[in-house]
């Protein structure tokens, strides 16, 4: 029994790290309800979601970070009901927005570019679009009807996921201005 | 935030008392079920429907359908036109039913039902913790989104006359927003990883709340649902 108290336990992420990322989490559900900007263009609440999503992979820097934001952010918007396409649609989208994001930030590792950032958004956001098609495709919609349909999309959704790339880029770059990595080194 | 307050949940189903992880594999089941094609499909819709009513749940699935309505008004105009009207029955069902296949679930279920549930799936504790912990933050991480957005406009940001400025200032003014309310996450984090510490989230003698074995009523759920796909599989 002593062995088993005293026996140290690896873990992947630790509870502070986890925790970062529920609360980011459920900021990204806040950002994406609340601060919903005036636009009615497909994929523009990517700007904020996706610059969220950057942050938290730079943030706990492990791979499966983004998608670990994404899978409790889609778990808890199916039950907030966010999302009109019904809560398999909602799930699996905020699941592949952060595999997305965690995808390239994982491949372009320590780079720290601007463009390496806004690459990750990009990935997120057209992720997050793919599944829609996927889901659209796997009803039996015809092709053709799905690729015409989501062509203006495709464009939207590749610009404000660049664009929130690029925010996530701007906000660790205050972050770490700052000082917030300092401070953030001193928590773990 | 239209976040929905207990008491939307559907107290008065039946489907209240049905354990978590029956009402998951129900929603899995029901959104695999839009493989079958037209004949089996259509009765898989009907016995879900049956579900539906008797469970009391046709407000929240006809207020997920509403959702879809101009969606499905179009794909079935569309796919009438060009294909013909099995094709564009099959499509609308089809929509129908992947869109309100989780109301069992979601309707019927609080979050931390859904956790305990998941939890005696093998979903370790601390993951478990952390999806409650997202849920629980939400109303907080509101309340501090709206206090930063109100000190932000107070030192002239994100003002009307700043929304007329340039993509690059605006982008700086998001930026504003989102670095202090990662710090105030950040802190959040940090107290409740100190907390649930305290409460032995770590121990490694700790294990899962109460282990519940399925009742009557959720293997007899279970039984109906799985045969009923098996049969309609075997049809196709």
């Amino acid at each position: 029994m002593d062995t088993d108290l005293h026996k140290p336990t690896r873990r992947y992420f630790s509870t502070f790290e986890l925790l970062l990322l529920a609360t980011i989490a459920a900021m990204i559900l806040v950002a994406n309800v609340a601060l919903k900007l005036p636009l009615k263009m497909p994929g523009h609440s990517g700007i904020v979601w996706m610059a969220l999503l950057v942050v938290a992979r730079r943030i706990v820097s492990k791979p499966g970070a983004a998608l670990a934001v994404g899978l409790l952010s889609g778990v808890v918007a199916m039950f907030v009901g966010i999302g009109d396409k019904g809560a398999l649609d909602t799930l699996l989208s905020y699941t592949a927005a952060g595999a997305g994001v965690d995808a390239v930030v994982s491949v372009t590792g320590g780079t720290m570019r601007a463009w390496a950032y806004a690459a990750a958004g990009l990935a997120g956001n057209l992720a997050k679009l793919a599944v829609k098609i996927a889901l659209e495709l796997w009803l039996g919609i015809p092709t053709g009807f799905v690729l015409i349909g989501r062509l203006y999309p495709t464009l939207t959704h590749i610009v404000f996921g660049l664009a929130g790339g690029y925010l996530g880029y701007l906000v660790v770059e205050a972050l770490r201005r700052s000082g917030y990595f300092a401070y953030l080194a001193e928590k773990r | 935030m239209p976040r929905r307050s207990p008491l939307a949940l559907a107290h008065q189903s039946f489907l209240r008392r049905v354990d978590a992880r029956t009402k998951l594999a129900l929603a899995m089941g029901a959104s695999s079920a839009v493989m079958l094609p037209l004949a089996p499909l259509a009765l898989f819709v009907a016995g879900f429907a049956a579900l539906v009513v008797v469970g009391r749940l046709v407000a929240p699935a006809a207020a997920q359908v509403r959702r879809v309505a101009p969606l499905l008004g179009l794909l079935f105009a569309i796919d009438w036109l060009v294909v013909g009207l099995p094709f564009a029955v099959l499509i609308t069902l089809r929509v129908a039913l992947l869109v309100t296949a989780f109301t069992v679930l979601v309707a019927t279920t609080t979050p931390d039902e859904l956790r305990a549930g998941l939890e005696r799936l093998g979903l370790p504790p601390r993951l478990a913790f952390a999806m409650a912990s997202t849920y629980r933050s939400l109303a907080q991480m509101e309340r501090e989104w709206q206090t930063i957005i109100e000190a932000q406009r107070a030192r002239g940001l994100l003002t009307s006359a700043a929304r007329t400025r340039s993509w690059r200032l605006r982008l700086s003014d998001a930026v504003a927003l989102v670095v202090p309310a990662i710090v105030l996450a950040t802190q959040r984090a940090w107290a409740l990883s100190e907390s649930a510490a305290g409460r032995g989230l770590e121990s490694p003698l700790r294990r899962p709340h109460g282990v519940h074995s399925l009742t009557r009523l959720d293997r007899a759920l279970l039984a109906g649902a799985g045969g009923l796909l098996l049969v309609l599989l075997a049809w196709r």
